[in-house]
């Protein structure tokens, strides 16, 4: 298909309400999440905190990451981020960016959180997580808006071994208009660890606009250097896999995520903790 | 205007809503924040706080009939003021939500052969009083200072307490309740000069939006009330002088209960609840549920004091029960008041048939005083009762009678619609009922058979209540003639003791510690047609409970239902004539739920539950629910309640419920169907101290429905996609 068809297509279906750019779920939140089938509310130690900001408070330390996609392969939903996230005194500050599009459409999000953990008896904790990302649409000869969404999120380990955790986000409603809101939902995941190394995750994500999806996730790690992951989502039904790579303080994720229709779509990312 | 101009107004700020909104959970974020490790600390006083929420939602059906916040009250004013299990008579005794009158009525045994209890948790001695029971019923329980006294001066009547003692413990309470929907219909516009007061002017509310209660109680203990309630409906005029208070409803009682020979005597208003409530019972009452036993089992508790809000279903006038022995109980009645009522058009233009009295068309029950024709329904019928009763109380038998002949000003003249056929005509009605109850072991029999016109209704049943399982089998059998003006007895149609015969069966098992499983089947006919049910019809209900506590602070619970029921439909003929028919339909739902308690201060609570539908070759209709819900005592005297929940449904038919935190008093099982999103957030601020007695809430909720341009119906259209509601309370006591 010749580029500029395919460019006029995609900024027919994407662009002309912002909303129906979101239609399709943007491969973000680290290539971890996304080999994880995106069940990842309830996971701990994730610098994306994508899923659940309140992940950050259960950091050990100092995280910062770097992550790549490119939708169903195509270069024009190619999406770029960088996160960090930094334990202090009073709980950990993230900030993150990300760029999604191209040159007709732009969609850029910056991304400021704090989270941190409350003791609530002498041996359980409550992490609660808070982040506010500024959204903003660039399409040129029409322009660009931006709105500001915030979100929440709870987590914690209920029994030893099984973690609980709840994100709503973008509770405050932003819309570019009456027509083009952003992705507003409530997540649920359990994170359980029937054996050191391995996890299994499961979630569910209501957006208010779509039917209830359904999440899971597998993670075993057969040796210390490499971890495998795999997972699944329903409405859209996606299937997932992936491998890790882990030495010393630095990791890299690879992924690949398919969807029934429209195919795979890759995501990379290197993760670095000190 | 200055309606129009709130609109406008509210326009312009729909965005700073939105954060208002979003804010509702940041409490729990930013307070905590700065509050450093403010969790910690072991913060809540009142380590079993029963919760009313769910202790209801145990007891109800979703689609609750009848006026649910007399149970509200009952079962807060229970909590606030528990039992003492060394006084309470057994009928008391088996209001608490885990005692089944068998319970109940071993208890009373238990102290009688045993002496007092001298702690509450010598309870368990008593059979049926396990482990679990215990947990759920310690909070309706106390044992209270006057056990001495009581053990030292055995009487064959409860005590008269001497008028120092009730000036010493006498308890007054003040409420006052504002309530007010934020997003308002087209009832409550402006209208235009040009239209105002004209012929063609369209409806309007005659009031104000807001509703307002306010509640006025003096008690002592619970042998003496005095108490008065008024309130004014959204859309009902709040104003003085010709006759009117100001609100549009006042109730008002004095009471003594339990002192001497005075079993009851109420002036005022009250209501009477005999055998099963076939003939007399208050129209509220507790259906199927997933408590599928112990409900069931009604236990009259005679003639009680009325100061709710139900504006239609109370007797006004006076009543007493005397105790002639300690066990020959008599009881009168008397009762005349006003109901509303629309009357039937009196044809005065044809000569040939000469003009009748007015008759009755049909009775309005909602207390809604908003608009001319409603206010011309008000107070429209007169009603005049007499009634009574005489009840013997053996130890392990109770056998009574009671009834009551009824007259109304008009007679009343349903129309003659073949579902109307046979709904109550005429001036005068006239029910009595036999009732006995009988303890045999673990075992109750149970039954109630009360005949109006010489057409016959019963109720019949037994119940077990083992330690490991209660059981109850109910057979009920209301003909369609039927006519019981003032009962409320168990069905299909929970309260409308007419036109239905069922068979229940319900069972609670405690197979193994930590674990519930409860459920029951019922099945049900209506030998008549009614209301857009074109034949006699048949129908079945079955639930499914299971509950599993791996720890003290986790419960989970997964709950199915699915009926049966036939429902109307068309059948087009080869002809091209239609006939109504019968289809089945089929409602199902699947309900899964966690609860967490991270400690005694913060609760987390998750729902997920879905809905399906069909009827015959329809499409099925299928709905979703998700909710999270956050309760947190963020200090001694303050809980924030928060919840967020997503719904989506495709359609009224798969719609679902969820029971809320409310304000006390109010009943809150919100009804959600379409697709959006429902919030809310409540604030309780009770300080200890010098405040003591005082309880302050307010409440913030929002449903919001996606791709919906107007919300609700009718004079209440909302403009917009949303409707908010604020509530707040005080109450005080002293």
């Amino acid at each position: 298909m010749p580029t500029a068809l395919l460019r006029t297509l995609l900024l027919c279906a994407l662009a002309a309400p912002v909303a129906r750019a979101q239609l399709v779920p943007l491969a973000e939140g680290g290539a971890r999440a996304l080999a994880l089938g995106r069940a990842t509310t309830a996971l701990e130690g994730d610098v994306w905190g994508h899923h659940n900001p309140a992940s950050w408070a259960t950091l050990p330390g100092r995280a910062a990451s770097a992550f790549a996609s490119q939708a169903f392969g195509l270069g024009e939903l190619r999406l770029g981020a960088v996160a960090v996230a930094e334990p202090t005194r009073f709980g950990t500050v993230a900030a993150s960016a990300r760029s999604y599009g191209f040159e007709d459409f732009r969609e850029t999000r910056f991304g400021l959180g704090f989270a941190r953990a409350f003791a609530v008896s002498a041996s359980r904790r409550v992490h609660a997580g808070l982040r506010l990302g500024y959204t903003s649409v660039s399409i040129p000869g029409f322009g660009s808006a931006g709105v500001l969404g915030l979100s929440l999120g709870v987590m914690t380990e209920v029994l030893p071994g099984l973690g609980f955790g709840f994100h709503a986000y973008n509770l405050n409603r932003p819309a570019f208009s009456e027509f083009d809101p952003l992705r507003r939902g409530l997540e649920v995941g359990f994170a359980y660890r029937p054996a050191e190394r391995a996890l299994v995750l499961l979630g569910i994500d209501k957006e208010v606009e779509f039917p209830l999806s359904f999440r899971g996730g597998l993670e075993v790690q057969p040796v210390d250097v490499l971890v495998l992951r795999t997972g699944f989502t329903t409405e859209p039904v996606r299937f997932s896999a992936g491998v890790g790579v882990q030495t010393g303080l630095l990791r890299a994720d690879v992924s690949a995520e398919r969807h029934e229709w429209i195919g795979w779509t890759p995501a990379f990312g290197v993760s670095v903790q000190f | 205007m200055e309606e129009r101009m709130m609109g406008r107004a509210e326009g312009d700020t729909g965005r700073a809503w939105r954060w208002v909104l979003a804010s509702s959970a940041l409490p729990l974020v930013l307070a905590a924040a700065l509050l450093p490790a403010a969790l910690a600390q072991p913060v809540l006083p009142d380590t079993t706080d029963a919760d009313a929420e769910a202790v209801l939602e145990n007891l109800t059906d979703d689609e609750i009939s009848g006026d649910p916040t007399a149970l509200l009250e009952q079962l807060e004013d229970l909590r606030e003021d528990p039992l003492d299990v060394n006084l309470a008579p057994a009928a008391d005794l088996a209001l608490v939500p885990a005692f089944s009158p068998v319970v109940a009525e071993a208890i009373v045994r238990f102290r009688e052969a045993h002496g007092p209890f001298g702690s509450i948790p010598e309870l368990r001695a008593v059979e049926g009083v396990t482990e679990d029971v215990f947990v759920e019923a310690r909070p309706y329980l106390k044992i209270g200072p006057a056990l001495e006294r009581v053990a030292a001066v055995p009487s064959r009547y409860p005590r008269v307490p001497t008028l120092s003692e009730v000036r010493r413990d006498a308890r007054a309470e003040v409420l006052q309740r504002v309530t007010r929907r934020l997003d308002l219909g087209e009832g409550f516009a402006s209208l235009p000069d040009s239209l105002t007061g004209g012929p063609d002017a369209p409806t309007r509310y005659a009031g104000s939006p807001e509703r307002i209660y306010t509640r006025l109680r003096a008690s002592y203990r619970r042998n003496l009330s005095a108490n008065l309630t008024l309130e004014k409906d959204p859309g009902e005029r709040f104003a003085f002088g010709g006759g009117s208070v100001g609100y549009d409803f006042a109730s008002f009682h004095l009471a003594a209960l339990r002192v001497g020979r005075v079993e009851a005597l109420v002036v005022g208003d009250y209501v009477a609840e005999f055998g099963q409530g076939l003939a007399l019972w208050r129209a509220a009452g507790f259906g199927k549920g997933r408590e599928s036993v112990r409900p069931l089992v009604k236990r009259g508790r005679g003639l009680r004091p009325y100061g709710s809000t139900d504006e239609n279903q109370f007797f006004r006038g006076a009543a007493a029960t005397i105790a002639l022995t300690p066990a020959l109980y008599v009881t009168a009645l008397g009762s005349r008041r006003t109901l509303d009522a629309s009357f039937n058009d009196v044809d005065t233009t044809d000569v040939e048939i000469p003009v009748t009295d007015a008759t009755v068309a049909g009775l309005a029950a909602d207390g809604l005083h908003r608009t001319p024709s409603e206010i011309a329904k008000k107070d429209a019928l007169g009603e005049t009762l007499f009634g009574g009763g005489i009840e013997v109380r053996f130890e392990r038998a109770t056998l009574g009678a009671v009834g009551y002949s009824a007259r109304f000003d008009s007679p009343l003249a349903p129309g003659g619609q073949p579902y109307q056929r046979f709904s109550f005509a005429g001036d005068q009605a006239t029910v009595a009922s036999a009732y006995a109850s009988a303890f045999l072991g673990p075992f109750q029999l149970f039954g109630e058979a009360a005949s109006s016109g010489g057409v016959l209704a019963g109720i019949g049943g037994a119940e077990a209540s083992l330690n490991r399982l209660d059981a109850v089998v109910l057979a009920r059998h209301y003909p369609r003639d039927f006519v019981s003006l003032h009962g409320y007895a168990f069905g299909e149609r929970n309260g409308v003791t007419q036109n239905e015969t069922g068979l229940y069966l319900g069972l609670g098992l405690r197979p193994a510690q930590r674990w519930v499983v409860s459920g029951y089947f019922d099945q049900y006919r209506f030998p008549w047609v009614r209301f857009l049910v074109p034949r006699p019809a048949t129908g079945h209900e079955a639930l499914l409970y299971a509950e599993y506590q791996p720890r003290r602070w986790i419960t989970l619970y997964a709950q199915g239902r699915t009926e049966t029921r036939e429902a109307s439909a068309d059948f087009g003929q080869p002809t091209g004539a239609v006939l109504p028919g019968l289809v089945p339909e089929t409602r199902q739902s699947l309900r899964l739920q966690g609860e967490y308690e991270a400690n005694r201060a913060l609760r987390f609570r998750t729902r997920l539950e879905g809905s399906r539908y069909r009827k015959a070759a329809s499409p099925v209709q299928t709905g979703v629910l998700l909710f999270q819900d956050v309760r947190w005592q963020a200090a001694r005297a303050l809980r924030l309640d928060a919840r967020l929940t997503f719904f989506d449904t495709d359609g009224f038919a798969a719609r679902l419920y969820q029971f809320e935190s409310d304000l006390t008093g109010v009943f809150a099982n919100t009804l959600l169907f379409g697709r959006g999103t429902r919030a809310y957030a409540m604030v309780t601020f009770r300080p200890d101290g010098r405040f003591e007695g005082l309880d302050l809430r307010a409440k913030l909720a929002e449903t919001r429905f996606e791709g919906r341009r107007t919300v609700g119906s009718g004079l209440n259209e909302v403009a917009g996609p949303r409707v908010r509601d604020l509530s707040l309370q005080l109450r005080y006591r002293f």
